[in-house]
């Protein structure tokens, strides 16, 4: 008998392992036929509103007190409607009963909120007013109680509390900013101008009651506009469509981010708790790096379990090919930096994951997690739907009309439109509307797989239907512990989405808060298990224009004990519970939680503490010119500098330095002072050589007088030849630096990397000079040299016998010297672009190209080398940094990113075509705009986007042209460690997730923590990308802890918090402190001592 | 069943034709205007900026020509007139070939090879081939391999140009430390369109810089500045023009003469190109208004095309040698930066300097031109814009044309006064020349 039950139970069990997550539910069953339809007309369509096709949002939560989530569904056009839980998922359509008639004119988002504090939820509705005939304001709709039938009975009331502002609202939270007690409002509300010009950033400070956000602070339940003197933007230029509130630096005090549509930034608004906000992104773009272009929804919760909120705004980046070749981009990159210039922070079109570091610096990191590109986005719910812990991402998406299609702007849209367009439309028009391509795209799932990746889960979790979808929300409708899902469509039913559960456990906490703040808006929870530490936060407002219930779901994965579950109540008061099992639903009490208590200080004393600069010194570059004069490159390469070398050079006992100018600049000497400051040396000496962009020098003696000379090599792809490409030897006497006329007089190099070394043993200091590439004609190959000191500081060229294959081994960006094979004679490791690692190993007489080694298909984009022995062994492993996972492009052997370079249009000079792969097929990089100014023929066979975009690689530039290119390709981006066996055999690593987030331009390493371990510092960052790439700049320093098993760790608070376009990363003693100097690309250097 | 039936019908009509009389195939003026139409409306399908469609009318016309240069009717080579053009070469039997014909053809080929979208230049050349095979098919088959070939010459020396090479030249560097620098403007934002035009080989003009114009005003925002009083004019004249509203004689004017090849236009949320004809083809759609009121014969249609086409070219690469060399910033950024932030220009700017004005030298090119051909005080009724919804303007001379298209750019408020002045007279200068140098009959 027991056999036959567990049999049946195991074939119920194993049917449901079958089963996607996620199940839409029919409207027959669940009695939900709401549409979000849309009737265009003359008066109101997408060439008059601009936001016709956004749709409208969704509120889940218990109206009726039932325990029981309820829904309310905004129609943009047609009535909003309330639909009870009768449970079992069966809902019950009681608008009418409720009376709700909100039926008029254009609705767009709501939340809900306890305005009366009386226990029931009521709910603020969003509308257009003021624009055309559109006179709305928007609603609040007061919760009077139940009806002898349980139906809640609302009366429409915001005039009382001040609430029926009437402009073009978007979306409202309320929150308590300033934690007095009570809630206040933040209402996001959207311009409705053309956006014909990018105009000046500056139109933010002033102010346009419509389209302008407002804070409104409850003033004894008035509401009053407080903007002004709190620091909100309320300028026309906020096109304001996500809205999330958040403590995102965990002080306590509620921050906000507004996601702003088209030229204008977000807003990161960060409390000061006086009553104001600051907002920090128009303030420093480097704390969030860029943000989203085109920002739609967006979510605030913390994805990777650290006690810190993590953000995620959505944009509209095509995941699929053809719609991104046939889509609008971004400006150019030339263009891109004038709009910055006009008091703007990047953005760019893709979906953003900003990583909370701490210290309100942030790590993007969508590329690299896998949630950059899910097309036309509207809402982004972060919640963790499969109960393991982690926070997964939903985003709905699609749009009726997609207006940045190219073909339809350059050649569907006919005069006919246009000139209707202009008379004024009729209803006999409105057909022409139809023309507009559609974008019916599937909703995305994306699985959280921690270490900080993501898993398109969609078509595991649900089936793949097409819709146009945009509000959206999660709750747990059935009460069963898992969270489903609810969506708002426009010209669909709703989708209703029942979470089909699985084995993990989870847990839901309700909140009876305080008397003003009866749901307890803003609290915020942890929760420790065996395995996980989760945080999360009691605020509603989510899913685009949607708010969810006001209880927090919290996955446990097999965990059935909670050991502490500690609630941190907006007023300060905490309280703990502690051996909860799984399964249960708890409420939290305020009333009876024990006082304010200190919140948590992490007691780490980190390794650094940052100085101001020590000198005046800031590096300076001028606007880049690589994508004018190379369009189709997917980066620049004259934004390599500054370098910085550090040497005793008056023999005074204390570290002197020289920081190298870019083009047009000085270089600089610096030397040491007693106390540790540091004065310009000889300034006059180096104007000579403004012109320069010098990238690399070295401190050696030169000629054996026991003064360090010093040796400065030039390139940076500014210059083709000349002066500007010749290396400078200044020789020391006495403390004085002298130029040398000369030594290296007949050579010219744009060079990337100069090293010293006594190569063969006889004492005195040989030079080799590394090349990235020839000026002006990216990815060619450019010659090395190996210059061979004769004693007396006499250089010879001497490349062909004793390093001949160095001489074009490819676009060289660093070279370091070491004894890899413990011979007594310096080998060399060379890394570069476009190349594979490489060794060369001294025997003595010369050094050869070491060959299986390991290292053969390791072309990446690597710029920095560093030998150390990471796991104790006794052998020099090697770190190499590379170009990193946080882009678009992914390579490998099989598909590699390949530089093609051939003469295509037979005009005399080569065109550098590169190419990556998208899923399977080979695509250019370059964008058709851009090849077709190069290359004006591939206009003739494929003129439409379209065309363009299905045609595969060789119909666009011929089989055999592209044959007989030169080739050049990567197979690696991923910065990695190579592992010596002590027998010349390498084995590669990748480092942790987080330093793949940039590309790495110089490592040191050091044992930080005393273990015998060499811990890793890791910089890097590059500004000057392609904007089709965006803009790398997820670094802020990072430290990684050497796990001494031949690992590393990221680690935490180490006080290495740098951020910007890092080049170098140099040891130095200052005034008798071991330190470092950083060198920024186009900023001021920064000194780090260390804490000991 | 039905195809055999096919077949018997098929061979019935090839009896039928073979039987028929060969006629002789006679191309009219009209024919000409049709093919000259063809390539314009191509050119607004395809997008090509105002320089690059004024070598688009040249060559094809300098092709036709040629043939009838050859034909013999009075009219001269241009070889020895024209840098570089080599000698065409004869037709293998004279007698075969129909030259009205075979310069029909060739300005089809040339057409086809210069503009994008073939398929549409093969449609209406093929419409055409089917009906001159039909009349005559010997004819039509010896004139067809001679227009070909001729058209492979021009094209060979058309290679020559130098436009490839300018292909993978830099682009203009934006750099707005410098104020007086040009920066793309809105709403694309598009990049400085041929920044190396100068480069192109000329027709008949020594240089590009031959007819240098003299500089703007200095660059000065000092409100007693000449160049800043050019500023304030343009924004003035803009708001009093428009304070009169849409049916202001100047707006109509401005409107009339806009001749932007890709206006890009946002209503709503939905972004679209408005695409009209270009300059140098408002010129070319005035050569035709001439061409038919004079009832020219084919001949002197395809002269008067040629010699306007080639001033026309000659002017853009004299204009845009200067528009790099000047590199001035347009009014609608100055005025947004220092004036009103909320200005809009009647006209949307286009993506290139200011100085000189395009439209004004190509306009006072193209009237020296066609005055030389018609003559002055040639008065006529202008629809050209009409397929753009624009009106029919009357003018009283092909100068008073140039005047009026240049003051438009003012009224437009994409151009100070210098930039209209001293273009329409540098085109004047250039036009000039061109006639005088041309020995065409």
């Amino acid at each position: 008998m027991i056999v036959v039950f567990v049999l049946f139970f195991c074939a119920i069990s194993c049917q449901k392992k079958s089963e996607k997550q996620f199940k839409k539910l029919s409207s027959k069953d669940t009695e939900i036929d709401f549409v979000n339809l849309l009737s265009e007309t003359p008066d109101l369509n997408i060439l008059n509103y601009l936001y016709y096709y956004n749709g409208a949002g969704v509120v889940a939560a218990d109206f009726n007190n039932d325990s029981l989530i309820d829904l309310y569904f905004i129609g943009n056009q047609v009535a909003d409607e309330l639909f009870l839980n009768k449970g079992g998922l069966t809902f019950k359509k009681v608008t009418l009963q409720a009376q709700i008639e909100n039926i008029n004119g254009w609705t767009t988002g709501a939340t809900h909120v306890d305005i009366n504090h009386d226990g029931l939820l009521d709910i603020y509705v969003c509308k257009v007013g003021n624009y055309k005939h559109l006179d709305d304001a928007n609603l609040l709709y007061i919760n009077q109680g139940v009806d002898k039938n349980g139906v809640p009975i609302f009366k429409e009331d915001a005039a009382s509390y001040g609430l029926d502002f009437s402009g073009f609202s978007t979306q409202a939270a309320f929150f308590d900013y300033d934690l007095d007690g009570d809630l206040d409002l933040y209402l996001m509300n959207h311009s409705v101008y053309p956006n014909r010009t990018y105009g000046k950033g500056k139109q933010r400070e002033k102010v346009d009651k419509l389209s302008g956000d407002v804070l409104f602070e409850n003033q004894n339940g008035k509401f009053v506009d407080i903007s002004s003197q709190a620091g909100i933007f309320q300028g026309k230029s906020g096109y304001g469509l996500g809205l999330s509130v958040s403590d995102i630096n965990n002080d306590g005090f509620p921050d906000i981010y507004v996601g702003n549509d088209f030229f204008e930034n977000d807003y990161l608004y960060i409390n000061q708790k006086d009553g104001t906000f600051k907002e920090v992104i128009s303030l420093d773009n480097n704390k969030l790096g860029h943000t989203t272009h085109f920002s739609m929804g967006n979510d605030i919760a913390d994805i990777n379990n650290d006690g810190l909120m993590d953000i995620i705004s959505l944009d509209m980046l095509p995941e699929d090919l053809e719609t991104y070749k046939t889509s609008g981009l971004e400006y150019g990159f030339p263009i891109y930096q004038q709009y910055l210039r006009n008091g703007y922070s990047p953005q760019y079109m893709q979906n953003t994951l900003h990583v909370n570091l701490g210290n309100e610096r942030f790590a993007e990191i969508a590329h690299l997690s896998g949630v950059a590109a899910t097309e036309w986005s509207w809402g982004a719910l972060l919640a963790d739907f499969d109960n393991d812990g982690k926070k997964d991402v939903f985003v709905s998406n699609g749009i009726k009309g997609a207006t940045n299609d190219m073909d339809f702007i350059n050649f569907i849209s006919n005069d006919n439109l246009q000139r209707r367009i202009e008379q004024g439309m009729s209803h006999a028009d409105m057909p022409l509307i139809e023309e507009i391509p559609k974008k019916k795209i599937h909703n995305y799932f994306f699985k959280n797989n921690g270490q900080l990746t993501f898993s398109d889960v969609t078509e595991l979790w649900a089936d793949k239907e097409t819709s146009f979808s945009n509000g959206c929300v999660y709750a747990d409708l059935d009460n069963d512990g898992d969270l489903d899902l609810v969506v708002n469509n426009v010209d669909h039913e709703a989708f209703v989405m029942e979470n089909m559960g699985n084995s993990n456990n989870s847990i839901s906490v309700k909140f009876k808060g305080a008397q003003n703040n009866t749901f307890g808006i803003g609290a915020k929870i942890v929760a420790y298990t065996d395995s996980l530490k989760i945080s999360q936060e009691n605020f509603v407002t989510k899913g685009y224009l949607s708010a969810v219930p006001p209880i927090m779901h919290l996955g446990l994965g097999k965990d059935s004990i909670i050991d502490s579950l500690k609630v941190i109540w907006p007023s300060g008061k905490i309280q703990t519970q502690y051996n909860l099992p799984a399964g249960k639903r708890i409420v939290f009490d305020e009333s009876t939680a024990s006082i304010h208590q200190q919140p948590e200080h992490l007691s780490i004393n980190p390794h650094f503490k940052i100085l101001d600069s020590l000198v005046d010194f800031v590096h300076s570059e001028k606007p880049t010119l690589d994508f004018d004069r190379e369009p189709l490159v997917p980066f620049a390469n004259s934004n390599e500098g500054p370098d910085i070398s550090v040497a005793d050079i008056n023999n005074d006992g204390l570290d002197d330095f020289f920081i190298s100018g870019a083009k047009a600049q000085n270089s600089a000497l610096y030397i040491q002072q007693e106390d540790g400051s540091f004065i310009s040396h000889q300034t006059g000496l180096f104007d000579k050589h403004a012109t320069n962009e010098d990238t690399s020098h070295v401190f050696f003696d030169a000629n054996g007088d026991e003064y360090i000379d010093l040796l400065v090599v030039s390139g940076g792809n500014e210059f083709k030849g000349g002066n500007p490409l010749q290396p400078r030897l200044y020789l020391n006497k006495k403390g004085i630096l002298h130029p040398d006329s000369q030594q290296f007089k007949n050579i010219e190099v744009n060079a990337s990397k100069v090293l010293a070394t006594d190569f063969d043993n006889d004492g005195d200091q040989d030079i080799l000079i590394a090349s990235d590439q020839e000026p002006g004609q990216y990815g060619k190959t450019s010659r090395q040299y190996f210059l061979e000191n004769d004693g007396s500081g006499n250089f010879m060229d001497n490349t062909q016998s004793v390093i001949p294959e160095i001489e074009f081994i490819g676009n060289v960006k660093d070279v370091i010297s070491t004894d890899l094979d413990s011979n007594g004679y310096m080998d060399l490791v060379v890394v570069g672009h476009w190349m594979s690692v490489s060794i060369f190993l001294n025997d003595g007489g010369q050094l050869k190209l070491q060959k299986n080694n390991g290292l053969k298909d390791t072309q990446g984009w690597w710029n920095t080398v560093v030998a150390c022995d990471i796991d104790d062994d006794g052998d020099l492993d090697l770190i190499c940094g590379n170009w990193g996972q946080n882009t678009k492009f992914k390579a490998s052997k099989e598909k590699p990113i390949t530089l093609y370079s051939a003469d295509f249009d037979d005009n005399g000079s080569k065109e550098p075509l590169i190419t990556y792969y998208h899923k399977n097929s080979e695509t250019p990089f370059a964008s058709k705009d851009e090849l077709v100014k190069q290359m004006p023929y591939l206009n003739k066979t494929h003129l439409s986007y379209k065309d363009f975009a299905k045609a595969s690689l060789q119909e666009l530039f011929g089989q055999k042209q592209l044959e007989q290119s030169e080739k050049k390709s990567i197979v690696e981006l991923a910065s990695v460690y190579f592992k010596n066996d002590g027998k010349g055999n390498f084995t590669k690593h990748e480092l942790p997730k987080m330093a793949q987030a940039s590309p790495i331009y110089d490592i040191a390493a050091e044992d930080l923590n005393n273990d015998g371990y060499p811990d890793l510092l890791i910089v890097g960052n590059n500004y000057e990308i392609s904007t089709q790439l965006g803009r790398l700049d997820a670094f802020h320093g990072l430290t990684l802890d050497n796990n001494t098993h031949g690992g590393f760790n990221v680690a935490k608070a180490s006080g290495f918090e740098i951020s910007g376009a890092i080049r170098t990363l140099k040891k130095i003693m200052i005034a008798g402190k071991p330190a470092y100097i950083v060198g920024r690309n186009n900023d001021s250097p920064i000194f780090l001592i260390k804490n000991q | 069943m039905k195809k055999k039936l096919g077949i018997l019908l098929l061979t019935a009509l090839a009896l039928f034709s073979c039987a028929k009389k060969q006629e002789p195939i006679v191309i009219s003026p009209e024919d000409y205007h049709g093919s000259v139409d063809k390539v314009t409306e191509v050119m607004i399908h395809d997008i090509f900026s105002p320089p690059v469609a004024s070598r688009i009318y040249a060559y094809p016309n300098v092709a036709a020509y040629e043939i009838l240069a050859l034909k013999g009717d009075g009219y001269n080579s241009l070889q020895g007139q024209v840098t570089d053009l080599p000698q065409i070469p004869e037709p293998e039997n004279r007698e075969n070939v129909n030259f009205d014909l075979a310069a029909l053809i060739a300005h089809i080929d040339m057409n086809k090879r210069l503009i994008f979208s073939e398929d549409r230049i093969e449609a209406y050349r093929d419409s055409l081939y089917g009906i001159w095979e039909e009349m005559n098919a010997p004819e039509f088959e010896a004139s067809k391999a001679f227009g070909l070939k001729v058209a492979g010459h021009i094209a060979a020396w058309m290679d020559k140009d130098n436009y490839k090479q300018t292909r993978t030249m830099p682009k203009f560097t934006v750099d707005s430390d410098e104020p007086s620098r040009w920066q793309p403007t809105p709403p694309a934002y598009m990049d400085g369109i041929e920044p190396h035009w100068s480069k192109i080989r000329p027709f008949v003009i020594d240089s590009a810089a031959q007819f240098k114009p003299a500089p703007p005003p200095p660059f000065s925002m000092e409100e007693d500045s000449d160049f800043y009083k050019e500023v304030k004019e343009v924004y003035d004249i803009s708001n009093e023009i428009t304070s009169k509203g849409d049916e202001s004689e100047e707006i109509e004017i401005a409107q009339f003469w806009d001749c932007n090849p890709y206006v890009s236009v946002t209503r709503g949320h939905l972004m679209f190109a408005t695409k009209k004809i270009t300059p140098g083809a408002h010129w070319i759609g005035i050569t035709k208004i001439a061409s038919r009121k004079t009832d020219s014969d084919l001949a002197k249609t395809i002269y008067a095309y040629t010699k306007t086409s080639i001033a026309i070219a000659d002017a853009f690469i004299s204009c845009w040698d200067e528009k790099y060399r000047s590199n001035l910033i347009r009014p609608e950024t100055l005025i947004n930066e220092h004036i009103d932030d909320s200005w809009e220009p009647v006209l949307q700017t286009p993506p290139f300097p200011e100085y000189t004005s395009g439209h004004s030298v190509v306009s006072g090119a193209a009237a020296t031109a066609l005055t030389s051909i018609f003559g002055d005080n040639f008065a006529f009724d202008d629809d050209t814009e009409i397929p753009y919804g624009l009106p029919v303007r009357s003018f009283k001379s092909f100068a008073a044309a140039a005047d009026e298209a240049a003051i438009s750019r003012m009224y437009g408020g994409i151009h100070y006064r210098a930039a209209v002045e001293i273009g329409v007279n540098q085109g004047r200068s250039l036009g000039k020349f061109v006639v005088d140098h041309l020995d065409m009959n």
